[in-house]
């Protein structure tokens, strides 16, 4: 673990993974799993970030290359890659495809700071903010932001009081 | 025992009384024209539940339902016209004894006292002063010979057998000897007795019954009164006991006069206590108040009442029980039994290690449980007609409160949709209907002013659509305001003023599903009770459903609920294309072709861009799955074809996929937020090996494919046939003969002069041009693939030249043989082929056939040879448009004609039949200036129209041209004499313009007067 981690009851516990080169975080808290790839069955005509569907114990879940989401190429599926199971809006699971897992980092959200523009050359609304721990650079993730889908359906309440 | 017993009684009565409310309702729509069966439906509903009440000694049900069953046999006999005041005394009735049966432990406590004065009122208004009494009386029967047994039976239901030539009988039944020992039940008894007569009475005495010591106790008396056709002969049938037990009281075959046994009145009996003053005549009128009061209450009550528990009662009924049907029940219980089979045969091929008794065995046991599954399916399917049911009630009751006058339509009582969101319905429904009727119905003296019918109209209409069900609740009412909203949402600090007038107008009708949000201005009692949409959506929600809202002001609001797939489990067809599996949902599925290499020339046809299927009489869309998906095909191209035909139900089309897999039942998972915008899928599946599947939405893959305007022009091409098919076609030659081999074209034969067999080396092609010497002169040649995408005419085709006159100058056209001529009525498809040179396509004897368009062909191929359409006129050139009204029942040459014209520059109105261009003229009478009409059309001909023409002063002047196939000389005589004023060819499109024109007037000195040709 890192030597900067905090053990206060705010502290929050970071998933850490690689996306090609670039190390980002997701809040644990908010992973329910992680899982290997699986047998991803692919859904044409989806948007180019969704890489199919996938059975997750009787449950088909989207399965979104983060690469691609983020821009940052594509996921060369291996033998390190793994698919982490986020709860999406209204408490569907959606998975996440990325190059490899690495280990939680326990952090004080103090040390989160705002992440500079094009950091790892990720736009900056799809980030929370960058953490930097020793020699680790991790760029925190906002989930909800890279989870949205522009398929909305109508009227949310936060869409009219934002 | 007794238990259950009741609780049969009870369901069976909640079902009664289920339907009770439309039945009323439709029987005050009849008004004097009663329905005789619908009132007989309600009457014994009423009558049952008298009698098992009896039994129970539910004595206020009893009492109740007793008068109400007095109302509706006067109703029933015609001594009563429904109307409204008579149904909501009833409704009032019914909705008490729903009440009372719902919670009988408290039966007692029920007051109801008020019904039964309306009742016994309402009976006594619609009888002749000497008759009323029978209302409070009850007769006094004696078995013949036994005066010391008498039997008190109200006078009405004594009246009512004796005007149906009953019989009357007591019987004294042992309730455990007579009934339970035989295996049979008081209500089973009972309903014995129902289907030929009637209950009069039945009462337990208890304290027969005797002590557990008693030699006797083991006894349990019913007195049992009925009315029955049977006469004592027969009785015995009916129920079986011994004589001395069985006493007749009355015996209409010995009383011809007025009954023998004596008949005493007696004192008003309990039952039939009626308030001391006689009860006003018109009780509706109401004039001494001490009656009228209690009824006015009623009937404020009764509205009160029913917006308050009506769901909440209809809901505590359907709830617990599900009523199943006992075929349905005995095929399940049947399959259970086939279900032990298989397992044992399981079992022993287990044991026994025996492959093959282990494959019959799974086989077998497949088949069982998908049959089990399907039949469980079944009895949780119900018709949503029982949720609309009980919109009349809501509406009538609303519309009645609020002073207004709506009518309900509704419209697909028996789609079937599964229990759970039967039950999940009820509520949200129910709160938009009477959003409908409160907010958006106007009131009829706020319609008058709108210049609208004063009655107001809710449409209810449930419908499967494209593998969802769709409900729709529409009213023709004020509608929904958007901008109102907005400012409502304003006002209310849900969102800024800027923010409001960023949303669009779908948006601002959603604003509606916000919590805490009302748009009435002032809040009623309807359907203000702070229960709003949100909870609406809330719900719909739930059951995966959507909710839209379309509406303009002033003339009603539509929203319209989708429900996903009813049922999750789907019997589906399991296809592949490449590596990857989708499942067709088996009700798309109309049949699996397999096409060889050597058929696939015969049954597909390629043409231009689009790939058709032939199938049999048809010409469906062909699709190939695996270029719409991207994907690429296992299968070498042009080797053998696996198509499913599949369907939506108004769209038919080929779908090629690699390989056909089982069919498999399989369960719908919906898809994830980020697939939602693909219609294409309906969901996912999990297959038995793991894999998930994409299960595909025929009609969504049609979109994607845009395959929609084909199978429109396909769905044209249906109704012309079908249209066709119900009068004589019109008949038309064509000459078949071949473009490429495998290329079967048509030209109208009217238009052929000469048809010559020539030899490819008398083609001689100058300069680009194509030609041939012909009778002394170059014939100027043209191919069908000058101008249309086809193929060339192959080198060592025999080749044939069809000569056609093309504006006065001689054309030859390419082909090669066979040649044909065929008579056909086959329609011809203006929209699945039609492109430049090609007027559209027909099927001849099961293959396509292109129809060739000489003047394209000839504009197309030999624009700089001098054959150019004539000059336009100068008023054409000026955009000053001729208006012709054409008549023509063939769409084909409808659409044939008109393009001609309209591309002259004419506009033209179109009408199928003379009967609509009649009307048609009449709408535009200032604008059409000629008329071109064909001869045989259904409704009004040619010839009738014609003279209608003639004869109206109006349009006596207008010039009138006839077409037609072949006009014979005796043709033209009539046709001159009907008001003709030309005859022309169909299709012989420049002395048609050239009539036009003349008619016009633009040409009319420099032509001389068209004859036919």
């Amino acid at each position: 673990m890192n030597g900067n981690s905090h053990t206060s009851d705010d502290a929050l516990l970071l998933a850490s993974f690689a996306l090609g080169d670039a190390v980002f975080g997701i809040d644990a808290q908010q992973i329910q799993e992680v899982a290997k790839v699986g047998e991803i069955t692919p859904a044409r005509h989806a948007p180019a970030c969704v890489i199919g569907i996938r059975n997750l114990r009787g449950r088909v879940i989207t399965v979104l290359d983060l690469r691609i989401r983020l821009e940052l190429g594509a996921v060369q599926i291996g033998h390190d890659s793994r698919v982490l199971i986020v709860e999406g809006e209204g408490g569907e699971p959606v998975g996440l495809l990325v190059d490899r897992v690495d280990d939680m980092i326990a952090v004080n959200p103090k040390d989160i700071m705002a992440a500079p523009p094009n950091m790892n050359g990720v736009k900056n609304r799809n980030l929370r903010g960058v953490f930097r721990g020793g020699k680790r650079l991790v760029a925190v993730l906002d989930l909800a932001s890279v989870l949205h889908t522009d398929l909305g359906e109508g009227l949310t309440q936060e869409k009219l009081t934002a | 025992m007794e238990d259950e017993l009741l609780n049969e009684f009870l369901n069976e009565s909640r079902e009664h009384l289920a339907t009770i409310e439309t039945d009323l309702l439709t029987i005050e729509e009849g008004g004097a024209n009663v329905d005789e069966d619908l009132v007989n439906k309600v009457f014994r509903a009423a009558h049952s539940i008298k009698g098992g009440s009896g039994f129970f000694g539910l004595t206020k049900v009893k009492e109740l339902a007793h008068k109400a069953e007095t109302v509706l046999d006067m109703l029933r006999s015609g001594k009563m016209v429904p109307n409204a005041e008579i149904t909501n005394v009833l409704l009032a009735a019914f909705d008490k004894l729903r009440e009372m049966v719902n919670n009988v432990a408290n039966q007692e406590q029920a007051d109801i006292a008020d019904l039964l004065v309306a009742l016994a009122g309402l009976a006594s208004s619609y009888l002749p002063a000497d008759q009323k009494a029978s209302l409070t009386q009850s007769v006094a029967l004696h078995p013949p010979g036994d005066e010391h047994t008498t039997v008190t039976v109200p006078q009405v239901d004594f009246d009512r057998a004796r005007r149906s030539g009953q019989h009357v009988y007591c019987v004294d039944l042992d309730l455990i000897h007579d009934i339970e020992r035989k295996g049979r039940t008081v209500l089973s008894v009972f309903r014995d007795i129902w289907e030929s007569g009637e209950i009069l009475d039945c009462a337990v005495n208890y304290e027969a019954v005797g002590d557990l010591d008693s030699p006797l106790g083991n006894q349990l008396p019913l007195r049992l009164v009925f009315a029955t056709i049977i006469g004592p002969g027969d009785i015995g049938v009916l129920i079986e006991v011994s004589e001395e037990k069985l006493k007749v009281l009355f015996d209409p075959s010995q009383t011809t006069t007025p009954p023998q046994p004596i008949m005493t009145p007696v004192a008003p009996s309990q039952n039939f206590a009626v308030p001391p003053p006689p009860v006003p005549l018109s009780f509706a009128l109401a004039t001494p108040p001490a009656a009228t009061e209690p009824a006015t209450s009623t009937k404020l009550a009764v509205s009160e009442t029913q917006l308050s528990t009506d769901t909440r009662t209809a809901a505590a009924a359907g709830d617990r029980t599900l009523r199943v049907n006992v075929t349905l029940l005995e095929s399940l219980m049947n399959l259970a039994g086939e279900l032990v089979l298989s397992r044992n045969q399981l079992r022993a091929a287990i044991a026994q290690d025996d492959d093959r008794s282990l494959t019959e065995a799974d086989q077998r046991i497949n088949q069982v449980t998908s049959e089990l599954q399907d039949a469980i399916m079944q009895t949780r399917l119900q018709p949503i007609g029982t949720v609309f049911g009980k919109f009349p009630r809501v509406v009538r009751d609303i519309a009645n409160a609020l002073g207004k006058d709506v009518q309900l339509d509704i419209h697909g009582r028996d789609v079937a949709l599964d229990k759970s969101l039967i039950e999940g319905l009820s509520d949200p429904l129910t709160h938009m209907v009477r959003n409908a009727v409160d907010h958006g119905i106007e009131t009829p003296e706020e319609r008058t002013r709108a210049g609208k019918k004063s009655q107001g109209t809710v449409r209810l209409e449930a419908r499967h659509e494209a593998g969802q069900i769709v409900i729709e609740i529409a009213d023709d009412g004020k509608g929904l305001d958007p901008r109102k909203l907005g400012k409502s949402a304003v006002k209310k600090g849900l969102m800024t003023a800027e923010k409001m007038a960023e949303l669009s107008e779908q948006d601002l009708f959603a604003l509606i599903f916000l919590p805490g949000f009302s748009t009435a201005e002032q809040v009623t009692d309807i359907s203000g009770r702070g229960v709003g949409m949100d909870v609406v959506k809330t719900n719909l929600d739930r059951l995966g459903g959507k909710v839209e809202i379309h509406s303009v002001i002033g003339k009603g609001a539509l929203f319209r609920i989708k429900l996903p797939l009813t049922l999750a489990i789907m019997p589906s067809l399991i296809v592949s294309v490449g590596r990857e599996r989708f499942a067709i949902p088996q009700v798309n599925v109309e049949e699996l072709l397999h096409i060889n290499v050597e058929d696939i020339a015969k049954r597909i046809d390629v043409i231009g861009d689009a790939e058709v299927l032939l199938l049999r009489d048809r010409i469906l869309p062909l699709l190939r799955f695996g270029t719409l998906l991207g994907l690429a095909s296992d299968r070498p191209a042009n080797s053998e074809l696996e198509i499913a035909v599949v369907t939506t139900g108004t769209l038919t089309y080929g779908l090629v996929v690699d390989a056909f897999h089982d069919t498999e039942e399989i369960v719908v998972k919906p898809l994830g937020r980020h697939l939602k915008g693909l219609h294409e899928y309906a969901g996912a599946t999990i297959l038995g090996d793991g894999a998930v599947a994409l299960i595909l939405d025929i009609g969504g893959v049609a979109n994607k494919a845009e395959l929609v305007a084909v199978a429109k022009s396909l769905a044209a091409h249906t109704t012309i046939e079908e249209s066709q098919t119900t009068r004589t076609a019109e008949t038309q030659s064509l000459l078949l003969f071949h473009n490429a081999p495998d290329e079967l074209c048509a030209t109208s034969l009217a238009s052929v002069l000469r048809i010559e067999r020539i030899k490819p080396e008398q083609v001689e092609t100058v300069a680009g041009r194509r030609t041939m010497q012909y009778r002394g002169t170059l014939l100027p040649l043209v191919t069908l693939a000058d101008v249309a995408r086809v193929k060339a005419i192959g080198d060592a085709a025999d080749l044939v030249v069809i000569v056609t006159n093309v504006r006065g100058r001689e054309v030859g056209l390419l082909g090669a043989m066979p040649v044909d001529v065929v008579e056909t009525q086959a329609a011809i498809d203006l929209t699945t082929h039609r492109q430049k040179g090609v007027a559209g396509s027909a099927i001849i004897g099961n293959r396509i056939a292109m129809v060739t368009d000489m003047f394209e062909l000839v504009d197309g191929a030999c624009a700089d040879w001098g054959i150019l359409p004539p000059a336009l006129p100068e008023a054409i050139a000026t955009g000053k448009k001729f208006v012709v009204l054409l008549a023509e029942d063939s769409d084909f040459f409808r659409a044939q004609v008109k393009r001609y014209l309209e591309e002259d520059g004419d506009a033209v109105l179109d009408a199928p039949d003379g009967e609509s261009a009649w009307e048609l003229l009449l709408e535009h009478l200032d604008e059409v200036q000629a008329v071109v009409t064909d001869i045989e059309m259904p409704r009004l001909t040619g010839l009738g129209l014609a003279q209608r023409i003639r004869a109206d002063r109006r349009t006596s002047k207008l010039p009138i041209v006839g077409l037609s196939s072949l006009a014979g000389e005796e043709d033209i005589a009539r046709g001159k004499a009907a008001g003709f004023d030309d005859y022309q060819v169909k299709l012989d499109r420049d002395q048609l313009l050239a009539w036009v024109r003349l008619h016009s007037g633009q040409l009319a000195a420099s032509e001389p007067a068209l004859l036919t040709t």
